[in-house]
């Protein structure tokens, strides 16, 4: 597989930038020529996107070792390409020689670069303004227990450190251990506001991990979950609304699973300053991760907390029915919602793939011949899904996007399809990769990787870009080349609705990366 | 990271320009490409029969490496063949032979290269190039003429050749391997101090090549005013290669105007321009060493006042045009139609607008010409290749024109282009209406 999805970019843009190094020094014939290459290359260290919580992309960093320097220090330099890969700023930046570049986000006004360094008591966020000078640096103390769970949880793909808000400033989240694990949260202003800090209680008894998942220039909107722990099969969510201005809790909402259980997949905040919450709900006693869902939800919310709406959805009816329609009873199964989007014009989209466990023929075998690794159930992915809502979460439409069927083993048998999905999808196992939200221009894309199974030819993986305009679907896709022999193929996120295209020939050393448009036609579609 | 100095160093050692260096193919093929391909066997071999010394096998190599480089660089199509611009050339060149019969011109060879920028090497070994943007850039046959002098007189100066030798001489000399061994051994701030070296290795190789620049305008003009071609031509020759970055592409392109139809009207979002991580118009590069500003010519001012103070100019006499008016017809055409053999479409785009609107081009070209690059930037998109053959928009980039042109068609989605195109060809149909290949580009919009 020659995708690259944002979760393991950096990983990925990290070899993919050794390669590229690799290509200056091809010109370099003799040995002395290349002992003076080798005295003044620079060695890569870290690399990445500059990703916004819309999923668009604000420029690459790469992070290089330059030099030694005495105590301890070393020379690094920070390079930097625009969101169309224009390579616009190589900065220097002294520091400890463990130092990672483990974060960077821009936020029209500045860029911070979180720098994580597994053997000091800290986190240090530099910030640059937009003519390329370092304005603050700011330390933020940790112990290196949690540095290193810190480290842990990225890797495998969870917690990013840095949520950007636009024209105001950075919010820097991290994990703290207090009697149990739990968090804290920085506001750093790039507006000339003040900074503030919210903690999770030092002596609760329970693991606490915050996520925000929206902010504009007044309110931050953050998931807090909360277990007792970490083998507790129950999970507690609330959603915490802030003042971006001091940090004071504006209120909180609680779904915790006695009372009104809900999975919130997505938040947005309105003009008319309202909270719109949108996700799944269960009944009352549920485990979110284990139980099948009631149905979908969109509740909306003022800035104090009191309830406007509280829109709900179930199976049972009208979803329930119109997905009915969509397929045979036999090929149903079950949905997994992957994001829920609300449009400029207030309408909202809930995207979604769908899955049936199935008896796995290879799994049978395995166990038949004594090979019991081997698991006898799959969960096969197949359809991309979008329910289409108007402004009061009414149903009106849904539309399916074939996909080829992907067959990804369950974990457990013992466990419901729910559970193994919710594992599977943690893991990278469903289609789906990201959706990115254009605002401007009223748009999502949604993209999943498709495995076509082609007529006359060999199956082939494809990026599969679906976009959301003006009512209608389109999409577009391109498929992904193999790499094959001594040429590399990548495909990665680009900025909005764009793909980054890479070719690296190991052979002739040279490197093809380009930025395209997706292109989509509007006709097609159910 | 910095390694591009060597290939510089390298490049530099072998031509002289008269300009800035470009490097744009296409894929023309000489019709006697054997015969070429063992002049050039020849000519190198003969190069590279001329070293001696503790060094001799390091530069024979590097000749061998040059002999390989041009036979792709032809069948890579860096070069333009055409008969008729040879044959308004061959006067040019031959007048130069007659009024200074002590150069031996036997083993000369000018290939015309594929590249918009006004530039002329000379390698040293016999060949040389001309850019088809030189041609453009000059008005008399007597300004080309001056141009060509000054590349002979590198030859003769044999600059390539005493370059290549200094330059492998001095990266293997005892003092060189003595500051690098310093280098391996010093612990703290290395990589610094190995660019610091690099940078005042870098800027002795430019302070020679300016110097060889210097020497080649004085015996190139000793060279010219032998001829019949007016001496003040090597003034305004030297003149009109005083031309700061982009300035070529400073003609005002009104796309605004120019797409904007009565069945499909310009939309402003298509010149809109997105949020820069940096709000600068320069390169943030904390690691720049100072030699990568320095250039490889002095300025052209300083040369143009040492020709006047050595020489006595004559500035009187009619200036000549009956070959360049023929050369820069076919120039200007193959700068268009390189361009869009090799998909540059954004420069093909700028060139059709800006000659057309200059009148260098007749409507009839024009119409059928725009409808293919359109219908070239269709199917660029739709097989997701636009972006290997036409840069983004760059801040950095003072080709503010190009800029604009490069912004409106990523911006523009596969539809638009569609929509767009099919405007353009109604149109240009209204005042065409007899012009089938427009017709064609048309039918393959409606499609």
């Amino acid at each position: 597989m020659n995708f690259l999805n944002a979760k393991t970019m950096n990983i990925k843009f990290q070899r993919l930038f050794c390669l590229s190094l690799l290509l200056g020094a091809v010109s370099i014939v003799n040995a002395q020529e290349k002992t003076i290459t080798d005295l003044t290359t620079f060695k890569i260290k870290d690399s990445g996107t500059l990703m916004d919580a819309d999923m668009d992309v604000d420029g690459y960093y790469f992070f290089y070792e330059v030099d030694k320097l005495k105590n301890g220090q070393r020379e690094f330099a920070i390079k930097l390409l625009d969101k169309d890969l224009n390579n616009i700023a190589t900065k220097s930046y002294v520091d400890n020689k463990n130092v990672s570049l483990t974060e960077s986000k821009f936020n029209n006004q500045a860029l911070l670069f979180a720098m994580t360094n597994h053997k000091e008591d800290y986190y240090r966020l530099v910030l640059f303004d937009r003519s390329g000078n370092e304005i603050e640096k700011v330390e933020v103390p940790a112990t290196r227990k949690e540095i290193a769970q810190q480290i842990k949880l990225r890797t495998q793909g969870f917690s990013d450190l840095v949520f950007s808000v636009d024209n105001k400033g950075f919010l820097f989240n991290r994990i703290r251990n207090n009697k149990k694990m739990g968090f804290g949260l920085k506001y750093i202003p790039t507006d000339g506001g003040q900074s503030w800090d919210y903690k999770s209680p030092e002596d609760s008894k329970e693991i606490h991990i915050l996520n925000p998942i929206q902010a504009n220039e007044e309110i931050v909107v953050a998931l807090e979950t909360s277990k007792k722990s970490m083998l507790s099969g129950t999970l507690n969510l609330k959603v915490v609304v802030l003042d971006i201005n001091n940090g004071n809790v504006l209120f909180e909402k609680a779904f915790d699973r006695k009372d009104d259980p809900r999975m919130i997949t997505n938040a947005f905040i309105t003009e008319d300053k309202n909270v719109v919450l949108l996700g799944e709900y269960y009944s009352e006693g549920d485990n979110i991760f284990r139980d099948k869902s009631q149905g979908l939800f969109a509740e909306t919310l003022d800035f104090t907390g009191n309830r406007i709406s509280d829109s709900k959805l179930s199976w049972k009816d009208k979803l329930g029915s119109m997905l009915a329609e969509t397929s045979d009873k036999k090929s149903q199964g079950y949905i997994y919602f992957h994001d829920v989007v609300r449009t400029q014009k207030g309408t909202y989209y809930a995207i979604g793939e769908r899955y049936k466990r199935k008896a796995s023929a290879g799994g049978i075998a395995a166990m038949a011949l004594g090979g019991g690794n081997g698991s006898v159930t799959q969960l096969t992915i197949t359809d991309a899904l979008f329910f289409e809502f108007d402004k009061n979460f009414a149903l009106t439409d849904i539309k399916i996007f074939e996909k080829g069927k992907s067959r990804i083993p369950e974990l457990t048998v013992f466990a419901s399809p729910q559970v193994n999905a919710h594992i599977i999808n943690i893991m990278g196992g469903f289609d789906y990769q990201f959706t990115q939200l254009d605002t401007k221009r009223d748009r999502f894309y949604a993209t999943f990787i498709d495995y076509e199974r082609l007529k006359g030819e060999k199956n082939k993986y494809a990026y599969k870009s679906i976009m959301y305009q003006d009512g209608k679907f389109a999409q577009d896709k391109i498929y992904l080349k193999k790499s094959k022999g001594k040429i590399v193929s990548k495909v990665m996120p680009g900025k909005l609705g764009h793909v980054v295209l890479l070719e690296y020939d190991r052979k002739a050393k040279s490197l093809d990366i380009h930025l395209e448009k997706m292109n989509f036609h509007t006709e097609m579609s159910k | 990271m910095y390694k591009n100095i060597f290939i510089f160093v390298v490049c530099v050692a072998f031509t002289f320009y008269s300009q800035a260096q470009d490097v744009v193919v296409n894929n023309y093929l000489p019709d006697n490409l054997p015969s070429i391909e063992y002049y050039l066997s020849q000519v190198i071999e003969k190069q590279s029969d001329r070293v001696e010394g503790k060094y001799a096998s390091k530069l024979r190599k590097i000749y061998s490496e040059r002999s390989h480089q041009m036979k792709k660089a032809i069948s890579d199509s860096v070069y333009f063949f055409n008969e008729d611009l040879n044959k308004n050339l061959k006067p040019i060149l031959d007048h130069i032979y007659q009024a200074n019969p002590n150069i031996n011109h036997n083993d000369f060879y000018f290939f015309i290269k594929n590249s918009l920028v006004p530039n002329a090497a000379c390698y040293g070994d016999g060949t040389f190039e001309i850019n088809l943007g030189l041609f453009t850039t000059y008005d008399s046959d007597d300004e080309l003429a001056y141009v060509i002098c000054h590349e002979i007189a590198h030859k003769l100066l044999d600059h390539s050749f005493n370059k290549m030798n200094e330059i492998v001489r001095r990266m293997h000399s005892k003092q060189t391997k003595e500051e690098i061994r310093k280098l391996e051994k010093i612990k703290y701030g290395r990589t610094r101090a190995g660019l610091a070296f690099l940078d005042t290795l870098n800027s002795d190789f430019l302070k020679h090549s300016k110097e060889a620049e210097a020497e080649a305008d004085s015996l190139g003009y000793v060279l010219f005013r032998k001829t019949a071609f007016k001496q003040k031509s090597a003034l305004s020759s030297l003149e009109k290669l005083k031309v700061t970055d982009g300035s070529y592409f400073d003609f005002a392109i009104r796309l605004d105007s120019i797409f904007d139809f009565e069945s499909y009207p310009f939309k402003s979002y298509w010149l809109e321009d997105e949020i820069a991580l940096f709000d600068t118009n320069e390169m943030i590069d904390d690691f720049r060493v100072s030699s990568e500003k320095e250039k490889t010519h002095p300025e052209i001012e300083y040369r143009i006042k040492k020709i006047q103070k050595e020489f006595e100019l004559d500035d009187t006499g009619e200036v000549s045009n009956i070959h360049i008016t023929k050369i820069n017809d076919i120039a200007s055409i193959q700068n268009i139609t390189y361009t869009i053999d090799f998909n540059l479409l954004d420069l093909a785009f700028y060139q059709l607008i800006r000659k057309f609107e200059q009148g260098e081009i007749g409507s009839d070209y024009y119409y059928t010409t725009m409808a293919e690059v359109l219908r070239r930037v269709y199917l660029a998109k739709k097989n997701h290749e636009l972006g290997k053959y036409v840069p983004r928009r760059n801040n950095l980039s003072n080709e503010e024109e190009l800029n604009k042109i490069r912004l409106f068609l990523h911006n523009l989605e596969l539809g638009e282009v569609r929509q767009i195109s099919l405007a353009f060809c109604e149109a240009s149909i209204l005042k065409e209406p007899n012009n089938q290949p427009l017709k064609s580009t048309y039918e393959f919009f409606k499609r």
